[in-house]
């Protein structure tokens, strides 16, 4: 099984390497990887006293997997005494008087934190540059990004600064930058793991995921997070034991998306077919399928009318009196006004304010109103496609794209980097894997399943990931 | 979708606390000019017989939970956020 966590906790039990020999790595590679700023805290020295700490308590935990582990949270979720940020000016330094459920949960399980991950401003952004700890680069290429919003994340596991990070995913901020990264990417059913004392996008959407090394290691972390909580109104209840159900599957129905692969950069392309043929090749079928091309490319506008009215509510706490930095105190609502001027970051500033003259429209009830049915018929259109096959997508249209094609606005998106949100509209389980390189980039393939069926999409997601490993050791 | 020029759109943006530049503004309505295009073609999808979701599960299972009175955050910890305080109030000045 293709584990770093197994691999982790039998050396740990073994003897063979103390928790803090790996923690200390952790910290080396930090080092080395510190120019891609892919911390906005990080939190070595506590780990290192908490891995003395618990050494001579390694014997009694060889049943937890988890006893140990190194890990990072993508800095929206909050840690009590520890700074959380949100990536935004506005929370720079805002230490949570509470612990989200997310982080109580890891606590108990005994991993430990090795840091707080940057990403974009609490989760609004795909690219990993608009945060108050500035950009995170990809560590593959420093002139490329990461992808975002989860883009501390994903370079935390890839550089093997921690060996799981916890991000949050919206439209496709865990999967996408996992695909940049060569990391695995699991976005869980909504409502399977607690939001609470994670900072909002858009509620509806929004869905804690995690970033490993391995479909096992993901199983294994769900294990331990995956719950009800009561605090949170979303909370579902299911049937865990993700690691122990997980399966070889063999003759499996797969389907994919009619004409993707035209949407995909010339390289991109032929690593999305070479991977579909290897899968074909131990005997499971694809079959093509289709979504109406006027439906998909409708995605990308439903998902931000959604999203955006969604997110100004969340955020219209946010005025400096209750949370966050302020100024000088003056007249109350002049105050609010230069208090939020100053503390949200840029792209904040333009999904809100782009969304404040949407709600201001005239015609925006019947434009929201459209916009929930689309959301509806795309569910709809991808559960007739789950009731017979497991959905096989791009993960992006190529591989990371430089900073400087972002900035300049020259990177154009295609259908094939929007059909993650599908999984969000529908609340569906949805995993990135890596399937190769373009270059020295890594690129990944998305596979998916109808909403509480995880058990099956991780066992599949193992499935094509021990294909891949297998045919690339006989290449 | 209302045509809205620079000045309104400034205006408006106010309405939510946020104050920006007329700079800010021309992209901001650019881009949502953009979205009022796509909002346009998006009415076009026949969506006859569709319930909108608001949600992909059904949240209304959940009841409120009563409310109780908990001691759990210390006025201490609170106060980690306050620049200066004195006793247990928060000096804003």
């Amino acid at each position: 099984m293709k584990s770093s966590i197994i691999k982790f906790h039998e050396q740990i039990i073994s003897g063979k390497k103390s928790i803090l020999e790996f923690i200390s790595e952790c910290e080396m590679n930090h080092k080395k990887y510190g120019e891609y700023n892919s911390f906005v805290t990080e939190t070595y020295e506590a780990a290192k006293i908490m891995a003395r700490n618990m050494e001579s308590e390694t014997g009694t935990n060889s049943e937890n997997l988890l006893f140990g582990v190194p890990y990072s949270l993508k800095d929206l979720i909050c840690t009590k005494e520890i700074k959380t940020t949100g990536g935004s000016p506005f929370l720079k330094n805002f230490i949570p008087p509470y612990d989200s459920t997310v982080y109580e949960k890891l606590k108990n399980r005994n991993s430990i934190l090795v840091g707080k991950a940057n990403l974009d401003e609490f989760g609004l952004g795909g690219s990993g540059l608009n945060s108050c700890a500035g950009e995170a680069k990809n560590i593959f290429d420093v002139e490329r990004i990461s992808g975002g919003s989860s883009s501390g994340s994903v370079n935390n596991v890839a550089s093997g600064e921690a060996l799981f990070s916890i991000g949050t995913d919206t439209g496709d901020s865990v999967r996408r930058p996992a695909s940049f990264l060569g990391v695995v990417g699991y976005k869980p059913s909504y409502g399977l793991i607690s939001r609470y004392g994670v900072f909002p996008y858009s509620p509806s959407l929004d869905t804690v995921g995690i970033i490993a090394n391995s479909v096992v290691d993901c199983a294994i972390v769900a294990d331990a997070i995956v719950d009800y909580d009561e605090k949170d109104f979303s909370s579902q209840k299911i049937e865990t034991n993700f690691f122990s159900s997980l399966q070889t599957l063999e003759n499996q129905k797969f389907a994919v998306l009619e004409r993707m692969e035209d949407y995909l950069g010339i390289n991109e392309k032929k690593l999305y077919l070479s991977t579909l043929e290897k899968i074909k090749s131990r005997g499971h079928s694809i079959t093509t399928v289709k979504i109406e091309s006027q439906i998909l490319n409708m995605l990308i506008s439903t998902y931000r009318i959604i999203s955006f009215s969604e997110a100004i509510s969340c955020y219209q706490n946010m005025t400096g009196i209750t949370f966050g930095e302020a100024s000088e105190p003056q007249e109350f609502e002049k105050w609010i006004l230069e208090n939020r001027t100053k503390g949200f970051g840029w792209e904040v500033k333009r999904r809100f304010s782009v969304g404040t003259l949407m709600m201001n429209d005239s015609s925006f009830e019947s434009s929201l109103l459209q916009a929930k049915k689309i959301r509806q018929l795309v569910t709809n259109r991808a559960n007739t496609i789950f009731d017979e096959y497991i959905l096989i997508l791009p993960s992006a249209s190529s591989v990371a794209p430089l900073i400087s094609d972002i900035k300049e606005n020259k990177q154009r998106s295609t259908i094939a980097d929007n059909v993650l949100l599908m999984a969000n509209f529908g609340g569906f389980p949805s995993i990135t894997i890596p399937v190769g390189k373009v270059g020295e980039l890594p690129f990944g393939i998305n596979i998916n399943l109808g909403i509480n069926r995880d058990k099956e999409l991780l066992s599949a997601a193992m499935t094509i990931e021990s294909i891949l490993d297998e045919e690339a050791q006989n290449e | 979708m209302e045509k809205i020029n620079i000045q309104e759109a400034i205006k408006t943006i106010r309405k939510i606390y946020i104050d920006i530049s007329a700079q800010e503004a021309e992209i901001i309505v650019n881009h949502y000019f953009e979205l009022c295009t796509d909002i346009e073609e998006m009415k076009k999808i026949d969506v006859c017989d569709v319930e909108p979701m608001d949600y992909p599960v059904n949240v209304s299972l959940h009841s409120l939970r009563d409310d109780s009175i908990a001691d759990e955050q210390k006025t201490s910890e609170v106060f980690k956020n306050a620049k200066t305080f004195n006793g247990k109030y928060v000096v804003i000045k």
